[in-house]
C-alpha cells in the first residue's frame, strides 16, 4: 500500500497506564523519533492527540497511525463496560457463571475466601428463549421469535444497551443465532452473536467471548469514533489502525464489532517489532524478555513468525480467541524483596508499583526492590537520570535493603546480589517454559530485550538458561510504540470441523478455507482498504483421536492428506518427544489469516565508526566485589566498537548491564548482540 | 526421618541466596511437568479435569516441590509413598519405576495411580519424579471403578502396592494391568505421556543437581523444608494452646450405620499441631473408608488454608503436626475395606477440623462446603462419561460464597465438561446446566449455590453408578448461619422419578433406559453469621438475581427457635438427643429427625432426635454432654433419615 506522494510520516502509539508513547517514522530521511506523554485513563484519546500534537509535525502529514489500546481491557478490569444482556438456550443461562467450576484465578488453590470475580452480566439480566440445534446441526426446537420479540422489548424497557446471543452448538448450525440477531438488532445498536465471535465447539469459551465482547462493544465504539473524528476532521486521508491480541492490526470497523480482539494487545506492538527485528537482522530464532515494573512478558519467536495460542485467563474469565503466546511472570523491576515468616527470601508477587515505586525513587518507598539491588550493585549509577524525571538515589535504596541484610546477617551487597540472582532464576522459569516445555531448545535462540528493566538482567538470565546471545534493540524503551507500525492487518475466519482426517474432511476444510479468503478480501474492499498485497495464511489445529489438546499447523493453501500427516507427525514430535503411531488424526478447526501489508519502517544503521573507549567507570559489584567498572554512552557506540564485560551501557530509556564473560559488538541496524566469550 | 538433625551437623548449611534459587528451579520443573500432562493426555479427566499432581521428591523420601496448583490429596499422601517404596523393595535399579495406588500403603483410591520414577546417582536414588493421576477406569465392578455399592476393595479394581516395572514400559505385568481395565488404549496412551514427562523432568533435574552439586542442593533441601516448617509454626503459634473436639458427619450407606462420623480433638501446643481421631466411626463394608495418608492430608490443608493459603507444602509443613487415626477406623482402614470414597471421609476430616478451628477462631471460618465428590458415572460398554459436580463455597467475613465453584480444600479439577463436547462425544444431551435456587446456606453472608444438571440418555444400555455423599448431612453455616441444601440426586423416566437406589447418593451400576434424565444437584455452601443480619438489598438482588424464591427470601427473616439444653447422660451415643415434645412439635420433628443447634459464635452442632421425651421441660432438648451453652437455637435439617435404631 506504499503510495508516491503519499504523506511523510507514520505514527505508530502505545497507550500505556502511565505513559502514552509515540514513535513518528519519517520516511523522507528513514529516521525515527519518540514522544511521550502522560497517558488519560478517562479519556485516552485525548492522550493520543497529545502525543501527536507533541510531534510538531501536521496532521495531513501523517499517513498512518496504528495504535496499541487497553481501552477494552480497562474497561472490563474495571467493570466499567455496558449494561448488557445475554439470551441464551433455554436451561443454559448460567454457561457463562458456572463455565467448568474452576477458579480461573491463579494462586487462588488453598484461599478459602476466595471470591469468583464478578459475572460482566448479572444473572438477572442473562434470559433464556425456546430453541435447540442438536449437536450435529439439526434444529429440534424453532426459535420462538414471538418471544424473543417480547424479550427484546422487555430488556430495552430495562435500559439495556447491548445483547449477546450464546446458543447451544450454534458453532454446527448458527441459523438460530443469526434469526435473533435479525430480531435484536431492530432494537439495540450492539448485539454480539457467539458463533460470530468464536464459530468454535464449547459453549463456555464462545459464551464467555460473547459477553466480554457485547460488555466493552459500546465503550470502544465511542472511543474510536471521537478518536478517528478528531483524526480526520483534519485529515480525511489518514489511514488508522488498531493492534489486535494476535498482533496483527484491525479496521475501525473491525475493532468496533469485535474490540474482544483487542483485549491482550498490549505486549503485541513489541513482539511485531520482534518480528521485524529477526527479519532486518536476520536472527530467526528470538525469545523476548521485556521486564517491566510489576511483570515481565516474554515470548519466542521462531522462524520469524508470531507465536499464537488460542486461550488465556483474565480476573477469572477466559479468553479464547487467537492472541500471542505470552507468558506474563509477577516479577518485575519494582517487585519487593522480603523474608517470609519461615525466613524464606521470596522476590514478589507485591510490588512496589509506579507509586511509590523502588525505594531509589525517592519518593517515599521504603521496601527493598529489584531495582533497588541493581542500584545497591552500582548497575544503575546514584544520581542517573531515569525517564527524564526521576533521579536514582542511591542512599535511599541501600537503607531499604538494610534491615533485611541486617536479618541475615549479610552486607547489602550480598543481599542485593541474592535479590537479583532469585528474580533471574525466576525470569529463567519463564524463559525455559516458552521454549523447553515446548519442545524448544533454548541454545538456539538469541534473548531480545527490551523495556527499561530487560537489558540490566538479559545476560544473566541468558546464562541461567544457555542462551549464547542477547540483543538489545535501538531505543529498547520505545521497542513497542515503533512494533506498532511492524505489523500487517489482519483478519481470520476459523470453523470447527471435527472430523478423522481423510479425503473428504480435508476437502470440506479447504472448501470452507476458500470461501474465508474469500470473504476477508471482499470485506477489506467494503472497508475501502486496497487489496494488492492481500495474502492468505492456512492453519489446521490438529490432534490425534481422543485427545483434547490440538496443535496448530501451519499448511500451504491446499494442502493434501499426506502433508498435512507430514507437518503434524514434525510438529507433535517436536512438542511432545514422541509419535502415537497407530493412531488416527483428527482435523478439528480450520483457520485462514487474510493479510494486507502496510507501510512499515525500517530500522536505521549505526555510525561506522563508534566509540573505542568508555565514557567513564563507577564502582559496580561484579561477583561479589567492587571494580572500576567501565561506562559507556549508547549513543556514541558504531560498527566498530566492542566492548568486554564487566561494562554498564547508558541510554535515554534503559541501562544494560554486561557481566565478566561477555563481548558486546554493534550489529547491522545498530542493535547490540552480546556475547559469551 | 528423624535422620536427618544428624545428617545436616556433617554438611554445610546452604545459603539463603542458594536455597531460594534452587527452591525456584524446583518449582519451575514441577510447573512444566503439570502443563505437558495437560497437553499430552488421552483422558478427559487428565486435559480437562485436571485430576493428577506433579513432585519431586527428593533421595531421603522428603516431599520438596509441588506446582501449586496441585491436588492436595494428592500431594500430601507422596510424603509417605518413597519410604514406602525404600521398604518394599530392598533392591531398586536406574532401570525400575514404581506404581502404586494402595489407600492402605499411602494410596488415596484406586483410580490415583502414582508413577514413581527414581533418579540415579552413583549408583543410588538421590531423587524422585511422582506423577500421580486419576485414571478413567481401574478395573472392579462398574465402568469407572468408583460405584457406591462395593464392599470390599476387589469391587474397586486393581490394587498396585508400589510394583516395580520397567521404565521402558515393556513389561508382561503392565499387559496384564492394561488387560484389566476398561478404556485401555487411553490408559495406555497416558501411561506413556507420563513416562515422556519423568523423562523430560529428569533432564532438568539433572542440569540442577550438575550447576549446583548434591551436596549443595541437599542443604538447600534442609533449608527450604526448614523455612516451610517455621513459616507455618509462626502461624500456629498465634493459635491459644488447648484441645478442642468436634465432630462431624457422613451419610453413609445400605450396608453402614447411618450416621458416620469423624471424631476429632486437636490439640495446639505451643506451635504444634496434634490431630487425634480417635472414637471415629469402626471402618465399613462400603466405599466409605480412608487410608492412613487421608486425615493428615485433611488436618493440613485445613490448617494451612485457614493460617497461611500462600505457604508451601511439603514435608517442612508436613512436620509441624501429629496425627493419631486408630487402624480400623473409617480414617485408617485396613483391607478389605473399600476405599473408593476416602474423598467423602476426607471431607468429613475437613469439616471436623473447621470445626475446632470454629472455636478458636470463630471469624475467621467458613461455611462448610460440599462434603463429597459427587463421583457420577454414566457408561456401557463403549463409554464412560464421568463428573463430579462442585457445590457452592461457605460464606465468610469477607463476603458471600461463590456458586459451584472448586473449594479451597479440593484443587483446580473441572468437574463438568462442556456440554457440546458431552452431545458431541456420547450418546447424551444435557438438558440443564443451571444454578440451583434455594441451595444456598442463608446467613449474613449466605454459601454459594450448587448446580443443577441434567443429562438425558440417547442409548439402550446405559449403567449409572453413583458415590456421592452429604445427601442428608447438608453442609453447615458457621457463627449462627444456617445450612446449605445437601446435594440431591434424581432419576426421571417420562418425566417421573425412578426409585434408583434405596440409600441416597450411593449406587452401582443402575440399568438406565433410553430418555431416561439423571438430575444431578449439588450442595450449596454453609451461611456465615444470623440469615436476620443480611441487608435487605442484598437479599433482594439474590431475589432479582433468581438465587432465592419468595420462599427462599422469607427464610432469612423467619424468627429462630431457641432451645433450652439438658444433659442425659443415658444416650447411648454422642450423636443422639433427645427433645421435648412442643418444640418437636414447633420444628415438626420426630424419632429420626436430624437437628442442628448453634449460636452466634462458633460451629453448628448436629444431633438425631433418639427419641421425643415426655419428661423433659418444655423447650428443651437432652443431649449426652454439655456444650459451650445453655441455650442454643435449634434447626430441623432433616425430618426423616435412615438413623440406625440404637
Amino acid at each position: 500500500m506504499a503510495h508516491a506522494g503519499a504523506p511523510r510520516y507514520l505514527a505508530g502509539l502505545d497507550v500505556g497506564g502511565t505513559f502514552t508513547d509515540l514513535t513518528l517514522y519519517d520516511r523522507a530521511s528513514g529516521t525515527a523519533s519518540a514522544f511521550k506523554v502522560p497517558s488519560n485513563r478517562r479519556a485516552p484519546d485525548e492522550a493520543v492527540l497529545a502525543a501527536l500534537d507533541k510531534s510538531g509535525v501536521p496532521r495531513e502529514d501523517i499517513a498512518l497511525i496504528v495504535h496499541g489500546t487497553t481501552v477494552a481491557t480497562n474497561a472490563l478490569l474495571e467493570r466499567r463496560g455496558a449494561n448488557a444482556a445475554m439470551i441464551t438456550t433455554a436451561g443454559f443461562r448460567d454457561v457463562v457463571e458456572l463455565g467448568r467450576t474452576t477458579r480461573l484465578v491463579p494462586n487462588s488453590l488453598y484461599d478459602p475466601y476466595f471470591r469468583r470475580p464478578e459475572v460482566l452480566i448479572p444473572r438477572r439480566r442473562r434470559r433464556v428463549i425456546g430453541e435447540r440445534v442438536e449437536a450435529d446441526g439439526r434444529v429440534s426446537a424453532p426459535l420462538d421469535r414471538e418471544g424473543l420479540a417480547a424479550l427484546a422489548l422487555e430488556l430495552k424497557a430495562e435500559g439495556v444497551e447491548a445483547v449477546a446471543v450464546g446458543f447451544l452448538n450454534s458453532y454446527r448450525n448458527p441459523a438460530h443465532e443469526r434469526e435473533a440477531a435479525q430480531i435484536l438488532r431492530e432494537h439495540f445498536e450492539f448485539v454480539t452473536l457467539s458463533s460470530d465471535v468464536l464459530n468454535e465447539m464449547r459453549e463456555f469459551e464462545r459464551f464467555s467471548a460473547a459477553t466480554i465482547n457485547v460488555y466493552v462493544m459500546p465503550v470502544m465504539a465511542s472511543y474510536v469514533r471521537r478518536l478517528t473524528g478528531a483524526i480526520r476532521g483534519r485529515s480525511a486521508a489518514t489511514s488508522f489502525y488498531t493492534m489486535a491480541s494476535h498482533g496483527g492490526l484491525m479496521s475501525t470497523d473491525l475493532v468496533c464489532s469485535h474490540p474482544v480482539r483487542t483485549i491482550l494487545s498490549g505486549p503485541a506492538a513489541g513482539v511485531a517489532a520482534t518480528v521485524q527485528l529477526s527479519r532486518a537482522t536476520g536472527i530467526a530464532n528470538l525469545i523476548t524478555y521485556d521486564m517491566g515494573g510489576t511483570s515481565t512478558d516474554v515470548a519466542m519467536v521462531s522462524a520469524g513468525r508470531f507465536p499464537l495460542r488460542r486461550e488465556t485467563l483474565l480476573d477469572g474469565m477466559v479468553v479464547r480467541l487467537p492472541q500471542l503466546d505470552i507468558e506474563t511472570i509477577g516479577a518485575g523491576g519494582g517487585s519487593i524483596a522480603a523474608l517470609d515468616a519461615g525466613g524464606s527470601l521470596q522476590v514478589g508477587p507485591t510490588s512496589a508499583g509506579a507509586v511509590p515505586g523502588p525505594a531509589c525513587y525517592g519518593r517515599g518507598g521504603t521496601q527493598p526492590t529489584v531495582t533497588d539491588a541493581n542500584v545497591v550493585l552500582g548497575r544503575l549509577g546514584d544520581g542517573q537520570e531515569l525517564g527524564g524525571s526521576l533521579r536514582i538515589d542511591r542512599a535511599a535504596a541501600a537503607s531499604a535493603m538494610r534491615p533485611m541484610a541486617q536479618d541475615t546477617g549479610l552486607s547489602e551487597t550480598q543481599m542485593a546480589e541474592g535479590i537479583i540472582r532469585l528474580a533471574v532464576a525466576k525470569m529463567a522459569s519463564a524463559v525455559y517454559e516458552v521454549s523447553v516445555a515446548r519442545g524448544y531448545d533454548p541454545r538456539d535462540f538469541s534473548l531480545l530485550c527490551y523495556g527499561g528493566a530487560g537489558p540490566l538482567h538479559a545476560c544473566l538470565v541468558a546464562e541461567e538458561v544457555g542462551i549464547p546471545q542477547v540483543v538489545v534493540p535501538p531505543m529498547p524503551g520505545a521497542f513497542s510504540a515503533f512494533g506498532a507500525l511492524c505489523s500487517t492487518l489482519t483478519k481470520d475466519r476459523v470453523a470447527t470441523v471435527l472430523a478423522e482426517l481423510d479425503e473428504a474432511s480435508l476437502r470440506r476444510a479447504c472448501a470452507l478455507a476458500t470461501g474465508f479468503e474469500g470473504e476477508m478480501r471482499e470485506e477489506y474492499q467494503r472497508e475501502g482498504i486496497a487489496v494488492e498485497g492481500y495474502g492468505a495464511e492456512w492453519q489446521l489445529d490438529m490432534r490425534y483421536v481422543g485427545q483434547a489438546h490440538e496443535i496448530t499447523l501451519h499448511v500451504p493453501a491446499q494442502p493434501t492428506v499426506a502433508q498435512v500427516t507430514q507437518i503434524f507427525g514434525r510438529e507433535f514430535e517436536r512438542e511432545y518427544g514422541r509419535l502415537d503411531k497407530g493412531r488416527e488424526l483428527q482435523l478439528v478447526n480450520v483457520r485462514v489469516l487474510g493479510r494486507i501489508p502496510i507501510d512499515t519502517p525500517a530500522f536505521g544503521t549505526p555510525a561506522a565508526l563508534g566509540a573505542v573507549a568508555p565514557e567513564g567507570t563507577r564502582p559496580v559489584c561484579v561477583n561479589d566485589a567492587l571494580c572500576a567498572c567501565p561506562v559507556w554512552r549508547r549513543e556514541a557506540l558504531g560498527a566498530s566498537t566492542v566492548i568486554t564485560g564487566p561494562a554498564v551501557i547508558e541510554e535515554m530509556s534503559a541501562t544494560t548491564y554486561l557481566p565478566p564473560g561477555w563481548r558486546i559488538t554493534v550489529g547491522p541496524v545498530g542493535e547490540l548482540r552480546a556475547q559469551r566469550m | 526421618m528423624n535422620d536427618r538433625a544428624a545428617d545436616s551437623a556433617v554438611r554445610p548449611a546452604a545459603d539463603l541466596l542458594t536455597s531460594a534459587v534452587v527452591r525456584e528451579s524446583f518449582g519451575s520443573i514441577v510447573r512444566e511437568m503439570r502443563r505437558s500432562m495437560v497437553r499430552s493426555s488421552y483422558s478427559s479427566i487428565i486435559y480437562e479435569g485436571y485430576d493428577f499432581s506433579c513432585v519431586l521428591v527428593d533421595g531421603h523420601g522428603r516431599l520438596v516441590a509441588e506446582s501449586g496448583e496441585d491436588h492436595p490429596f494428592h500431594i500430601i499422601p507422596v510424603g509417605t509413598a518413597v519410604p514406602g517404596v525404600l521398604a518394599r523393595h530392598r533392591e531398586i535399579g536406574p532401570d525400575d519405576i514404581f506404581l502404586h495406588n494402595d489407600p492402605y500403603t499411602g494410596g488415596t483410591h484406586l483410580n490415583d495411580v502414582a508413577v514413581i520414577w527414581p533418579v540415579f546417582e552413583a549408583g543410588k536414588p538421590i531423587f524422585f519424579i511422582v506423577i500421580r493421576s486419576h485414571w478413567g477406569d481401574v478395573g472392579g465392578m462398574t465402568p469407572g471403578s468408583l460405584n457406591g455399592s462395593a464392599v470390599d476393595i476387589f469391587q474397586e479394581g486393581l490394587r498396585l502396592d508400589y510394583l516395580k516395572v520397567p521404565r521402558n514400559g515393556d513389561s508382561e505385568v503392565l499387559r496384564l494391568i492394561f488387560d484389566n481395565v476398561r478404556a485401555t488404549r487411553e490408559a495406555v496412551s497416558d501411561f506413556h505421556s507420563v513416562l515422556g514427562i519423568c523423562k523430560v523432568a529428569e533432564r532438568r533435574l539433572r542440569d540442577v543437581l550438575a550447576k549446583y552439586g548434591a551436596n549443595v542442593v541437599d542443604a538447600a533441601t534442609d533449608a527450604i523444608l526448614d523455612a516451610s516448617e517455621r513459616r507455618l509454626r509462626a502461624a500456629i503459634a498465634s493459635l491459644p494452646s488447648g484441645t478442642y473436639r468436634h465432630r462431624a458427619y457422613l451419610d453413609g450407606n445400605a450396608a453402614t450405620p447411618h450416621p458416620l462420623h469423624v471424631q476429632l480433638a486437636l490439640t495446639v501446643d505451643g506451635d504444634r499441631l496434634h490431630a487425634d481421631f480417635t472414637g471415629s466411626s469402626a471402618q465399613v463394608r462400603a466405599p466409605l473408608n480412608a487410608g492412613p495418608a487421608i486425615a493428615p492430608t485433611a488436618v493440613l490443608t485445613v490448617v494451612k488454608s485457614f493460617l497461611d493459603p500462600r505457604g508451601a507444602i511439603n514435608s517442612g509443613t508436613l512436620r509441624v503436626l501429629t496425627v493419631t487415626a486408630p487402624p480400623g477406623t473409617i480414617v485408617c482402614a485396613t483391607t478389605p475395606a473399600p476405599c473408593g470414597g476416602m474423598n467423602e471421609v476426607r471431607f468429613a476430616c475437613d469439616a471436623a477440623v473447621m470445626g475446632a478451628l470454629g472455636q478458636i477462631i470463630p471469624e475467621r471460618i467458613t461455611g462448610d462446603v460440599r462434603g463429597t465428590s459427587n463421583h457420577t458415572y454414566i457408561g456401557n460398554g463403549t463409554f464412560i462419561f464421568y463428573e463430579y459436580p462442585s457445590g457452592g463455597t461457605g460464606g465468610s467475613h469477607r463476603g458471600d460464597g461463590s456458586h459451584a465453584v472448586r473449594a479451597f480444600n479440593e484443587g483446580e479439577n473441572v468437574s463438568i465438561q462442556s456440554t457440546e463436547v458431552v452431545e458431541a462425544t456420547y450418546p447424551l444431551r444435557v438438558l440443564r446446566n443451571e444454578i440451583r435456587p434455594d441451595s444456598a446456606g442463608p446467613g449474613r453472608y449466605r454459601g454459594g449455590c450448587g448446580l443443577v444438571r441434567e443429562v438425558e440418555v440417547g442409548c439402550d444400555d446405559a449403567l449409572f453408578s453413583l458415590l456421592s455423599d452429604r445427601n442428608i448431612v447438608a453442609p453447615a453455616g458457621v457463627n449462627g448461619g444456617a445450612p446449605g441444601a445437601p446435594n440431591r440426586y434424581r432419576v426421571l423416566r417420562a418425566g417421573r422419578e425412578v426409585a434408583f437406589t434405596a440409600f441416597p447418593g450411593k449406587v452401582a451400576g443402575f440399568p438406565l433406559r433410553r430418555a431416561d434424565v439423571v438430575v444431578m444437584e449439588s450442595s450449596g455452601g454453609g451461611g456465615w453469621g444470623d440469615p436476620r443480619e443480611r441487608p435487605d438489598a442484598a437479599l433482594q438482588d439474590d431475589w432479582l438475581d433468581g438465587l432465592v424464591t419468595d420462599a427462599g427470601r422469607a427464610s432469612y427473616r423467619t424468627p429462630l427457635t431457641e432451645a433450652a439444653l439438658a444433659v442425659d447422660a443415658g444416650l447411648a451415643a454422642p450423636h443422639l438427643c433427645r427433645i421435648a415434645a412442643d418444640l418437636a412439635d414447633h420444628l415438626g420433628a420426630t424419632s429420626g429427625s436430624l437437628v442442628e443447634l448453634q449460636r452466634a459464635e462458633g460451629p453448628a452442632y448436629r444431633y438425631w432426635i433418639a427419641g421425643i421425651d415426655p419428661a423433659l421441660a418444655a423447650g428443651t432438648i437432652a443431649l449426652p454432654a454439655s456444650l459451650p451453652a445453655s441455650r442454643m437455637t435449634v434447626r430441623l435439617l432433616a425430618a426423616v433419615t435412615p438413623l440406625t435404631s440404637c
